[in-house]
C-alpha cells in the first residue's frame, strides 16, 4: 500500500509530462531529417600560368574542387566564359582534363589537373575564361533535378612569337657583337699602325738512323 | 696581308667562342657555397567559392493547362501545360540556395529536358524565354514555348517569376536588391514554374522527362 502510494503519480504531473513529451515529438516531427543537398566549391584564387603561354606548346595548371553537399556526387570540369573582364575567351578545345568527371565524397576535395594546349595559330594577348566545376547528385527520373556549380577565373597571356624572337636574338648576341666590334677595331688599328706579325715555320727534321740509335 | 688574315681568324674564333659559349657561361648552376639552409613549411587556409542547393531534386506538382483531351491533373498537358515547384503567391519556396566563400555572383541556368528512355523515346526540350536572342526565345503563341521548348521561371520571396534560359545568367531572384551579388553565408529560398511545349513530335513516346536547374557561383571578374 505504502508502495503503491509512493508510485502513484499526481494527475497534474502526468499532464505536464505528456505536454513536454508531446512538444518534443512535435518539434522532431516537424523538423524531420535534414534535406539532402548538392554542393560544389572551387578555389577562389584565379588559375594562372606561371609564365607566358607559347603557341604550339602545352602547359598544365591545377585547380582545387570540393564537394560541399551532403552526399557523394559527380563533378564535371569545363571551361566557359562567365566572368567579365578584358581578354579573349579561352576556346574550350584548348583545355583538356585527365578525367572529365570526378567522384567526390561529401566534404572531400580533389586537385584536378588541366592541360592547356595552345595551338600554333593562337592569337597573342590576354585570355580570360572560367573553370567551372558542376556537381550532380544522381538524377531522379521524372523530377526537377537541382545542381550546383562554382567557377573561378582562368587567365593567361599568349606570347607573340614575332615579338619574342628578335629581342631574344639581340639579347643573346649583343655582347658577342660588341666584343667582335672591339676586336675588329683593335685589329684594324694594328694593321694601320704598320706593326707586322711574322709567322715562320721551321723545317722539322726526323734525324738520321744513327741519331735514333738504329 | 697574312697578318691581317691571322687577326681576322682570331676575331672570328672569339666570336664563335663567345656566341656558342654563352649558355654555358651563364648557366645558373648552384655554387658550392658555405651557407646552410633550413626548409620551412607552413599551412594556409584553403579558400573556396561554394554553392549548395537543397534538396537535390523536387517534384513538379499542380499540373494544369493544356486542352481537352490533352489535359490532366496528374501529368503535363498540351499545348503548354504547366506544373510548379513551390508556389509564389502562397510563399512556398522549397529550394534553398546557399552561397559561401569569397564574394561573387550567383548565376542560374536550365538544362535540356531529357526523355526517360525507360518510358519511351523523345526529342529533348530546350529551355526558352519570353524575349532575348532568337536562339533562346520561346516561339509559341503569346510568348509560350513552341515545339520541343519549355519555359522555367524561378521566383523567391523577394523577387518575381523570371525566365531561366540555357545560358548562365545572373539570378536576379537571389538577392533582388543587390543584383545577384553574393557574399559569404548569403542564402535564398526559391521555387519555379514550368511551362511545357506547345507540341512534341508525334514520334515521341516518352512519358517521363527530366530536367536540371543549376545555380553557379561566379567570381566577380577582373578589372585591368
Amino acid at each position: 500500500m505504502q508502495l503503491r502510494r509512493g508510485l502513484a503519480v499526481p494527475p497534474a504531473l502526468m499532464a505536464a509530462l505528456f505536454l513536454v513529451l508531446g512538444t518534443v515529438f512535435l518539434v522532431l516531427g516537424a523538423a524531420g531529417p535534414a534535406a539532402a543537398s548538392v554542393g560544389v566549391g572551387i578555389q577562389a584564387a584565379p588559375v594562372r600560368l606561371a609564365g607566358l603561354a607559347h603557341p604550339g606548346q602545352s602547359a598544365t595548371v591545377q585547380v582545387f574542387v570540393v564537394n560541399s553537399g551532403s552526399q557523394p556526387e559527380s563533378v564535371r570540369i569545363a571551361v566557359q566564359r562567365l566572368s567579365h573582364g578584358q581578354g579573349r575567351p579561352v576556346p574550350a578545345s584548348w583545355v583538356k582534363t585527365g578525367a572529365p568527371i570526378a567522384r567526390l565524397a561529401p566534404h572531400h576535395a580533389v586537385r584536378v589537373t588541366l592541360e592547356l594546349a595552345v595551338p600554333g595559330d593562337a592569337k597573342p594577348g590576354a585570355y580570360l575564361s572560367d573553370v567551372v566545376a558542376t556537381g550532380y547528385a544522381p538524377a531522379s527520373a521524372g523530377r526537377a533535378n537541382l545542381g550546383a556549380a562554382a567557377a573561378t577565373l582562368l587567365e593567361f597571356r599568349v606570347a607573340d612569337p614575332a615579338a619574342a624572337f628578335w629581342p631574344s636574338v639581340f639579347r643573346q648576341s649583343f655582347w658577342a657583337l660588341l666584343i667582335v666590334i672591339l676586336l675588329a677595331a683593335v685589329a684594324l688599328a694594328i694593321y694601320k699602325s704598320g706593326l707586322r706579325l711574322r709567322v715562320e715555320r721551321e723545317p722539322v727534321g726526323y734525324g738520321t738512323a744513327e741519331e735514333r740509335g738504329g | 696581308m697574312r697578318t691581317f688574315l691571322v687577326i681576322a681568324a682570331i676575331v672570328v674564333g672569339a666570336f664563335f667562342v663567345i656566341s656558342f659559349g654563352h649558355k654555358v657561361v651563364t648557366d645558373p648552376q648552384p655554387g658550392p657555397g658555405h651557407s646552410g639552409s633550413v626548409a620551412v613549411s607552413l599551412k594556409t587556409m584553403q579558400t573556396y567559392r561554394t554553392i549548395t542547393v537543397s534538396p537535390t531534386s523536387a517534384n513538379c506538382t499542380n499540373y494544369a493547362g493544356g486542352q481537352y483531351p490533352n489535359r490532366s491533373k496528374g501529368a503535363m498537358g498540351f499545348p503548354n501545360g504547366t506544373c510548379q515547384v513551390g508556389e509564389y503567391l502562397k510563399g512556398k519556396d522549397p529550394i534553398k540556395i546557399r552561397y559561401d566563400g569569397f564574394q561573387g555572383y550567383v548565376y542560374v541556368h536550365a538544362g535540356w529536358a531529357m526523355p526517360d528512355s525507360s518510358t519511351g523515346s523523345g526529342t529533348p526540350w530546350h529551355p526558352c524565354a519570353f524575349n532575348g536572342h532568337k536562339q533562346v526565345r520561346c516561339v509559341g503563341t503569346n510568348g509560350n514555348p513552341g515545339e520541343d521548348q519549355y519555359l522555367v521561371r524561378n521566383f523567391s520571396p523577394e523577387g518575381q517569376p523570371t525566365p531561366v534560359t540555357g545560358n548562365n545568367v545572373c539570378d536576379v531572384n537571389f538577392r533582388p536588391a543587390h543584383g545577384c551579388y553574393a557574399s559569404r553565408g548569403n542564402a535564398q529560398y526559391e521555387g519555379f514554374y514550368v511551362t511545357g511545349p506547345r507540341t512534341i513530335p508525334a514520334t515521341d513516346t516518352a512519358q517521363t522527362w527530366t530536367f536540371w536547374v543549376i545555380w553557379t557561383a561566379v567570381p566577380p571578374g577582373t578589372r585591368k
